[in-house]
């Protein structure tokens, strides 16, 4: 093959990287990596890579054409858009795709409980973790931090609820589904290139063009790592809601202002003054 | 000028300085009478006239305090001012408030709050009443354990708590 031809099509495909930053799912590559490609995949392979909360999930970092079937159940707080599945043949265009896919949330929970029984309270948070699928992040003298199964985040936040006074709360879902799409766009083209690299690298015929086609195939790879790991925490941080139970007393720099009324013995409460005698 | 006897001068100046310490203690004695319970001992002595405080041997602890009624609030007023504070600031768990009355038929309410001290779950009960002098305030305090032993104690104190 001749070298102008392979620096050619090296040239082609170091140019489709650097175009691939997300900003288009329409796909002007080829067909092949188009982000609505995948769409016309059969329908097992669509649903195992469903990512709706409570689903199986499928970690195996893959496949672009499974994320745009999303037909499982959605996130208890029921997100806002209802997710359909793509039938199978479907030629429609990328952006028509994107709108029927569920939207991937990250539910976040911050519950501020009074310090009491703080050593039962937490031990029982914990048991609701694992009982419901998930686990102990973390844990410390004042919090406890849990992962729970995304569909199960309401019962498990209710059943916190009913441990003790809660002072505070703040629930959060984070949209990640543009991000998410990003990243597995620039994945699914990045490894595109591998693929063509790799021929290339199987038709090359000097020492010093495989060596350049095998220098870029390593770029290539690192990129691949790093865009799979990227999308294997997303969709580990979307399956598993993480929720953050504090036993202490309100911060005074909240944002709700506590009104002080100025009478000098509300300052003298508590039981550290009663049973000092 | 016949001079009285010897007796007669001292019976004299006795109603003299008597009359005057009568007023005088009858505007600043306590505000309210306090009930000890079988098994506290009265600690009355060692605090001022508008506190009082009774102990049991283990170390569950029971107080009265009476403080102006400024700014002049209703119970309810004060009840949630409380609340508050104990919920918001000290972080203290509200259990459940339920109503208390005294001895004289006043309706009040009683706080129950939990909180952990070094890692163990203690019991903090406060009483309010109001009048429209006074708030008072009535503490009982202890481990979990504690109160929850002496939970009849605590509350025959408030049943029989009089405000002056």
């Amino acid at each position: 093959m001749p070298r102008s031809v392979i620096r050619m099509s090296l040239g082609l495909f170091l140019s489709m990287l650097v175009g691939c930053g997300g900003a288009s799912y329409g796909g002007a590559a080829a067909p092949d990596m188009a982000y609505g490609g995948g769409a016309a995949e059969s329908a097992p392979m669509a649903q195992k890579a469903a990512y709706a909360p409570g689903a199986d999930m499928d970690y195996s970092d893959g496949d672009a054409g499974g994320m745009l079937a999303s037909n499982g159940p959605l996130p208890p707080p029921a997100p806002p858009v209802a997710p359909t599945a793509t039938a199978a043949g479907n030629t429609t265009p990328a952006p028509s795709t994107e709108t029927q896919r569920a939207p991937m949330l990250i539910y976040t929970a911050s519950m501020n409980l009074a310090v009491f029984q703080v050593v039962e309270a937490s031990k029982q948070v914990e048991t609701m973790a694992r009982e419901t699928g998930g686990f102990l992040a973390r844990r410390d003298d004042h919090s406890i931090v849990i992962r729970v199964p995304a569909a199960k985040f309401d019962d498990v936040i209710k059943r916190i609820e009913q441990l003790g006074d809660v002072l505070h709360r703040n629930l959060t879902a984070e949209d990640v589904t543009e991000q998410y799409m990003d990243v597995e766009v620039r994945l699914k083209n990045a490894r595109a290139v591998r693929d063509r690299l790799q021929q290339l690298l199987a038709q090359a015929t000097k020492v010093e063009e495989s060596l350049e086609i095998e220098k870029e195939l390593t770029r290539v790879g690192t990129e691949i790592e790093v865009l799979e790991g990227k999308l294997k925490y997303l969709k580990d941080r979307v399956a598993y809601s993480t929720i953050t139970v504090s036993f202490q007393a309100k911060q005074t720099d909240s944002v709700k202002p506590t009104v002080r009324i100025p009478v000098d013995w509300l300052n003298q409460l508590g039981l550290g003054r009663l049973l000092n005698l | 000028m016949k001079k009285l006897p010897a007796f007669a001068r001292l019976r004299a100046l006795l109603t003299a300085l008597a009359v005057p310490a009568a007023f005088v203690l009858a505007g600043c004695g306590a505000p309210f009478k306090a009930a000890t319970p079988t098994g506290f001992v009265d600690l009355g002595d060692k605090y001022g006239d508008d506190e009082y405080r009774a102990t049991t041997a283990d170390g569950l602890v029971l107080g009265v305090r009476a403080f102006k009624n400024e700014p002049k609030g209703a119970l309810d007023f004060w009840v949630r001012v409380v609340e508050n504070r104990m919920r918001d600031t000290s972080g203290y768990a509200l259990l459940d408030t339920k109503e208390a009355k005294d001895r004289a038929g006043n309706i009040g309410k009683t706080l129950r709050f939990g909180h952990d001290e070094s890692g163990v779950p203690h019991l903090y009960y406060l009483t309010i009443f109001v009048d429209d002098e006074h708030v008072f305030l009535l503490e009982a305090g202890g481990t979990k354990d504690l109160v929850e032993k002496h939970e009849e104690q605590i509350a025959w104190s408030i049943a029989n708590f009089l405000p002056s």
